[in-house]
């Protein structure tokens, strides 16, 4: 979040009626209620609770919540020397959020509905556009991670 | 503490000795509770 490593807690349900996934955006508000606070009843006291996201995809709504510095004290060492193996791809819809994040963490504003249930149309999956700001940034992140892991690869 | 509270607290410590350092965009579900809700966790760089 802005730099700072987050805890990550999703939600999936499904539905009663068929045992399938519900898709989120059939979620009624007290059903999406309940679910961020479980979401936040599941993170409970760690991290840094005034640096929270909330979004969802089509399958699971998501918490994002900062990592205190407690808890980074209990992270293992390798944490923090290996470089991220890959970057999270957008939201569908950011649902709050306590500070606004980096462009890279915007809803792509023409996504590509990549199917994860041919049945399901509701179900898909946000494949980005590549040419609004937020894939640009996306793009440009992904770039210069392989960009710096290309030099590392050649210089050793 | 409830049953569930400590069942959370234990995933806690767990997903800080096993961070991702991946991006994680479908948490697979590691909590199955009652009547089709399922938790995942991870602490994320």
């Amino acid at each position: 979040m802005n730099g700072s490593p987050v805890w990550l807690a999703s939600i999936s349900r499904r539905s009663r009626l068929t045992g399938k996934t519900l898709a989120t955006s059939l979620w009624t508000p007290p059903l999406l209620a309940a679910s961020i606070a479980l979401l936040r009843r599941l993170v409970g006291p760690a991290g840094d609770k005034t640096r929270e996201r909330v979004f969802r995809m089509n399958v699971t709504v998501c918490l994002h919540r900062a990592l205190s510095q407690d808890d980074i004290s209990q992270l293992p060492p390798h944490f923090f020397t290996d470089p991220p193996i890959d970057l999270a791809g957008g939201p569908v819809e950011i649902l709050e959020e306590t500070e606004v994040g980096l462009l890279t963490t915007r809803p792509c504003h023409d996504p590509v509905r990549v199917p994860l249930d041919p049945r399901n149309p509701l179900l898909w999956f946000p494949g980005d556009c590549r040419r609004c700001g937020p894939c640009q940034a996306r793009l440009a992140l992904a770039i210069e991670r392989l960009e710096g892991a290309h030099a590392e690869a050649i210089s050793t | 503490m409830s049953r569930l509270d400590t069942l959370f607290a234990d995933y806690r410590a767990r997903a800080l000795r096993y961070p991702m350092t991946r991006a994680n965009r479908l948490v697979d579900p590691e909590i199955a509770l009652a009547d089709g809700v399922y938790l995942g966790l991870s602490a994320n760089k």
